[in-house]
């Protein structure tokens, strides 16, 4: 039986007002993690503590982008990828265009 | 047990982390950050979020022990909306946590994030030089 580990463990604040947390879990390859990554990428507004941006990939969907948090959990954006490098890949990307429009 | 009661604010740029977790995911090398640090994209950034008041949040809970922020913000002598504003970005940042303390008012106990007595803030390394030989 495959054990799970975790791969990614961080926290970063990228500026006074936000903090990107980054997780990822190492699980057996399935129809559900076909990588075998379960990910969790988050920017967090410290002012309230709560989720700007949420990419992750549980059941049902592939890997999606919350876009609308923390107002509406329900608006999934799907991410054009399989790969969870391309998933934080675009995340970081995202994260760097909500800040700019800060 | 940690016995070095410290939490240290490490600094490392935004590209860096970037890079860094990337390729840690990409190799599946494990990178887990340290529990006793909080990294911070730069010095400026760490001197607007550690304000004064909220230095003095942190005393407070090692010298008071409040049960809830309510009481926190009496020993401060500070309005409750702007410390419960500032607790709140304090354990976002992992600074404390805020626990359900179980009374009917539903309020929040802070405690520090674990039992540390400083903060260490380790700044970059800097490199300075002043060429003497083109001055002479």
């Amino acid at each position: 039986m495959s054990a799970t580990r975790i791969i990614l463990d961080e926290k970063f604040a990228i500026n006074n007002r936000f903090r990107v947390v980054l997780y990822a879990l190492e699980v057996p390859v399935s129809e559900k993690f076909p990588n075998g990554i379960k990910a969790k990428f988050v920017l967090i507004d410290v002012e309230g503590n709560f989720p700007r941006l949420l990419v992750d990939n549980h059941e049902p969907f592939g890997f999606h982008m919350h876009t609308a948090l923390p107002e509406n959990k329900d608006v999934r954006v799907e991410l054009p990828v399989t790969d969870h490098n391309a998933a934080l890949a675009l995340f970081c990307e995202e994260v760097e265009r909500i800040l700019k429009n800060e | 047990m940690n016995k070095d009661k410290s939490l240290y604010i490490r600094f490392e740029k935004w590209d860096d982390f970037k890079a860094r977790t990337q390729a840690a995911l990409k190799a599946r090398k494990p990178s887990i950050g340290e529990k006793n640090t909080i990294l911070f994209n730069s010095v400026v950034d760490y001197q607007k979020f550690m304000t004064e008041q909220k230095i003095a949040i942190l005393a407070a809970i090692i010298s008071q022990k409040p049960t809830s922020i309510y009481q926190l913000a009496q020993v401060l002598d500070r309005d409750f909306g702007n410390v419960q504003r500032d607790c709140t970005a304090l354990e976002a940042m992992g600074f404390i946590t805020l626990e359900e303390s179980g009374d009917t008012k539903g309020s929040k106990s802070p405690k520090l994030a674990f039992n540390y007595r400083r903060i260490v803030i380790e700044m970059p390394k800097v490199t300075y030089s002043h060429e003497l030989g083109e001055a002479a």
